[in-house]
């Protein structure tokens, strides 16, 4: 099981694990809870070098269209092939299954942009009362 | 945002809210495809108490009503329902509704939640003489019941034979004590019941469902599957696919147009259109590559674009019910000599073009 404590969430409701300087990145429980049914997810090419905020992304439900931004800057080295068969992954098992993309190079200092576990949670409770 | 009478009860059932036409709304309780699924296989219940309820009555409601609509109400018999749009004067869709006329002076129009007030101040603006005209939008909810086992459901809980409530009937009744009219009427391609309760009878009916159809697998369903059904039953949804731009003969409705009728509102356009084409009309499309069209996106032609999708969706296998293939579907406009079942035509889907085919409508017919 993924330590949720290790992870580092974006405001866009992306989740990183950093090992090294290798981050995995996929979307937390919440947002697939918020985006139901995947159906579809369109994933980046490998050998992209992506900056923190890009888009990168789209995750599918049957309802719309959501854009994954990269939490930190970095070289995208591995997509999750198995979610174009199975994207209900992301619904499944957000953080173990249904990651989406790693990243090569990542710099740590990116990571001072990003949420602990703690701050994440307070961030979508306050989303929540608009 | 306004809420309807069961927002407690269905926040107890853990549905995702959100906004509609106005209104906080279920989007869904457990999962959209789940929800589909419950519709085209055995029974849902949903809340759709946002549509607006107005009804006209009196000795000239028919003739007063007449003229602003484009089928024919001398054909409608009491008892019964029609679907028509309501058009202003350029011929464009002002709001579509169904017409129901439980009595041969009473006429209930079942409106789209954001066309209320229009439609209200539409009917004031045009009649001319001494029809009542009664705003129950705060008195009375909808409920809808549909799917294969739907309507079994309702004549049990209603005491209905099969013969006595047929498809597009409308009738006075009972359910769990309350009155109710029962109309057999829908919006999801399947069959099923729409029942019309005041407000405050609005949880007592709901819970008395959702009791009586434990048995059936009956499901709440949410917004979301609402709009999927209703695309794949090919059903155009006003907002979306229709607005006040777009003309019944565009919109593939020239079914609702009665030309045997006398005047009435936007005719003149519609003949026009008639004798002389129209420039775009609403098509289906398959998508053959990989993606999902949505409302917005650009329909290619030959590298041009040629029209815009309105709806799309994306249905995994098996949302339909055993056996039923994955595929994305849409609707949208495009040039009529584009129409043709079999066209090809792209979808421009996240800054690439995705090869999709014209498709006769609907994309989903149930057997029964």
């Amino acid at each position: 099981m993924t330590e949720l404590n290790q992870l580092r969430f974006s405001k866009t409701h992306e989740w990183l694990r950093l090992d090294a300087k290798t981050g995995t990145v996929g979307i937390t429980e919440h947002a697939q809870e918020e985006i139901s049914d995947v159906v579809f997810v369109e994933l980046p090419k490998v050998g992209r070098a992506v900056r923190q905020g890009e888009e990168v992304a789209v995750v599918e439900s049957v309802k719309a269209a959501f854009s994954i931004y990269s939490p930190v800057s970095g070289t995208i080295s591995k997509v999750n092939d198995g979610l174009v068969k199975d994207p209900g992954a992301i619904n499944r098992s957000p953080y173990e299954e249904g990651w989406i993309f790693l990243l090569d190079g990542v710099d740590g200092k990116d990571l001072i942009n990003l949420l602990t576990r703690e701050q994440y949670d307070q961030w979508v409770k306050g989303e929540e009362k608009h | 945002m306004k809420r309807t009478a069961l927002y407690p009860d269905q926040a107890a059932l853990h549905a995702k809210f959100g906004p509609f036409g106005g209104w906080e709304l279920p989007l869904f309780y457990s999962s959209i495809l789940d929800e589909h699924r419950a519709v085209r296989t055995s029974a849902g219940l949903f809340d759709v108490s946002h549509l607006g309820h107005l009804e006209v009555s009196g000795p000239e409601a028919q003739s007063q009503l007449q003229p602003l609509v484009t089928q024919d109400l001398t054909r409608l018999e009491p008892g019964r329902a029609v679907y028509t749009p309501m058009l202003n004067p350029q011929g464009g869709i002002l709001d579509e509704m169904i017409f129901y006329r439980p009595e041969p002076d009473r006429f209930r129009l079942v409106v789209n939640a954001a066309n209320g007030e229009k439609v209200l101040s539409w009917l004031k603006g045009h009649f001319s003489s001494s029809v009542s005209i009664q705003d129950l939008r705060d008195q009375v909810g909808t409920l809808a019941v549909q799917g294969p086992k739907g309507v079994r459901l309702v004549e049990r809980l209603a005491h209905l034979t099969p013969a006595q409530a047929p498809r597009y009937s409308i009738r006075a009744g009972q359910i769990a004590g309350r009155k109710v009219l029962l109309a057999r009427t829908g919006y999801t391609g399947e069959d099923g019941f729409e029942l019309f309760v005041g407000t405050q009878d609005l949880i007592l009916v709901w819970n008395r469902v959702l009791e009586e159809g434990k048995s059936d697998s009956i499901q709440p369903v949410g917004l979301g599957a609402r709009d999927t059904l209703r695309l794949e039953a090919g059903l155009p949804l006003g907002g979306s696919d229709l607005d006040e731009t777009i003309t019944p003969l565009e919109a593939g409705l020239d079914w609702t147009v009665a030309w045997g009728k006398g005047p009435f509102v936007g005719r003149e356009v519609l003949e026009r259109q008639k004798r002389e084409g129209v420039s775009r009309c609403l098509v289906g499309f398959l998508l053959k590559g990989n993606g999902i069209p949505r409302h917005g996106y650009p329909i290619l032609s030959g590298g041009r674009e040629v029209g815009r999708v309105t709806s799309g969706t994306f249905l995994p296998a098996g949302a339909s019910g055993p056996g039923t293939a994955a595929r994305a579907i849409g609707m949208g406009y495009v040039p009529p000599t584009l129409s043709n079942p079999g066209t090809s035509i792209s979808i421009q889907i996240h800054d690439r073009p995705v090869p999709a085919e014209v498709v006769r409508l609907p994309f989903y017919r149930r057997k029964n």
